[in-house]
């Protein structure tokens, strides 16, 4: 039984605005068939967006050597769910953040889920994936690495594909690879 | 003190380091280059050259059945073949002809031939990696202090090989000899490494050694590990 509130699960987050991929990068790589909290947006730019949206959190699994599980989740799109994000968050090992960037404002959308993340991303790692680069490739990977320069922030930045799982371990690699050195 | 290779992260063509005199052949890429040659490596011929000799206005690049437009201005690269098919169709030998080109006809161009964008810099670093084969930098020793100022394009063909050792040198700045004794990574792939990052301006070179020393106990280095094994399972 999962209890993301609890402190002594193995686990990553992926969090990032509505239609970045969060779902479908865990569902991409999780093992089981992921839970999911899907339901029709209420908040009038994701209904532009997508026909369906996480409302409490996506929920994915890989298990390690010896049993252990690492427990992949995803937090809400919608911003009236960012209550769920410090829940998530407690006691995770770091942060990916996906960026969707053929999103209107996707430097905006960075800005805000690093503010969101601000208490945890102090003791925590962050990797930032940015999707739909094929769809739009401005913003330029530079012009990220720029916006974090400003905000002082050292995280790697990746563009990705969140249906490929070569991608998505990259971002996971990543993170450990700061988690290790960083 | 310290010494960029560009202008500044921002890799384009015009921030690209050209060492100073010519030497080596480029020998075809060995992907798993993983000893260091004691012979130098020198970005004077082939497809590196002329990538390496840009200025800022748009040009196609041809050889043999090869041809790819690049817009050095923007920091853009065009061209229907992917990075690795682009590679294995370039020998080191190559000679490429430069033939300048209006913005316009590159958009009508790019149009036309249905061309997505993709980074100069990306195209640059790759070509370097592959080209390098364990040799070091003309100009460079490895007591060279250095630093990684920014993550290269770990999405890159054989990149992601080298995630660990982009975090290590994101975090140090120490010489390349060291670096390799510390991440367990060969000098050669280190130099590879090197090499890519610092033509693409992603590198500076320090007067100080800087070592993070991160403590990590072994029950997390364990985690790590299980976890990272988990994902190339």
């Amino acid at each position: 039984m999962y209890n993301p509130n609890s402190h002594n699960q193995i686990k990553v987050v992926f969090t990032g605005c509505v239609g970045a991929g969060k779902t479908t990068a865990i569902t991409t790589i999780s093992e089981k068939p992921p839970v999911s909290t899907e339901v029709k947006p209420s908040e009038a730019s994701v209904i532009k967006r997508k026909a369906s949206t996480t409302v409490a959190m996506d929920y994915g699994e890989l298990t390690l050597d010896g049993g252990d599980k690492l427990y992949l989740y995803g937090t809400p799109g919608q911003r009236r769910f960012e209550f769920m994000t410090d829940i998530l968050t407690k006691g995770a090992l770091g942060l990916i953040v996906l960026i969707d960037n053929s999103h209107e404002n996707p430097l905006d959308e960075l800005d805000y889920y690093l503010n969101l993340n601000h208490r945890f991303l102090t003791d925590n790692p962050a990797v930032i994936g940015i999707t739909h680069y094929d769809v739009a490739s401005q913003p330029s990977v530079d012009d990220y690495y720029a916006a974090l320069a400003e905000r002082g922030d050292p995280w790697p930045v990746i563009h990705v594909d969140a249906r490929s799982a070569m991608d998505v371990k990259l971002l996971l690699d990543t993170l450990l690879a700061v988690l290790e050195f960083g | 003190m310290s010494e960029t290779a560009g202008v500044g992260v921002h890799a384009s063509a015009s921030a690209l380091f050209v060492p100073a005199s010519v030497g080596e052949d480029i020998m075809p890429s060995d992907p798993d280059g993983k000893s260091a040659d004691s012979a130098v490596f020198c970005p004077d011929q082939g497809l590196l050259k002329a990538l390496l000799q840009l200025e800022t206005f748009p040009v196609a690049l041809t050889a043999n059945n090869v041809v790819l437009w690049l817009d050095p201005a923007k920091g853009l690269y065009f061209c229907p073949l992917t990075l690795e098919r682009l590679i294995a169709c370039c020998a080191p030998e190559n000679l490429f002809a430069v033939e300048p080109m209006s913005e316009p006809e590159l958009q009508r161009l790019v149009v036309q031939e249905k061309l997505s964008p993709r980074p100069l810099s990306s195209l640059v670093w790759y070509v370097v990696f592959k080209s390098s084969q364990g040799r070091l930098l003309q100009g460079t020793s490895a007591q060279d202090i250095v630093h990684l100022l920014r993550w290269p394009d770990l999405g890159l063909p054989e990149c992601r090989n080298y995630v660990k050792l982009a975090a290590f040198m994101h975090s140090n700045s120490m010489a390349l000899a060291d670096i390799a004794t510390a991440t367990h990574i060969p000098l050669g792939s280190v130099y590879d490494f090197y090499n890519a990052c610092y033509l693409t301006g992603l590198i500076e070179k320090v007067t100080n050694v800087q070592r993070h020393e991160k403590h990590i106990d072994g029950e997390r280095q364990n985690l790590l590990k299980k976890i990272r094994n988990r994902l190339m399972g």
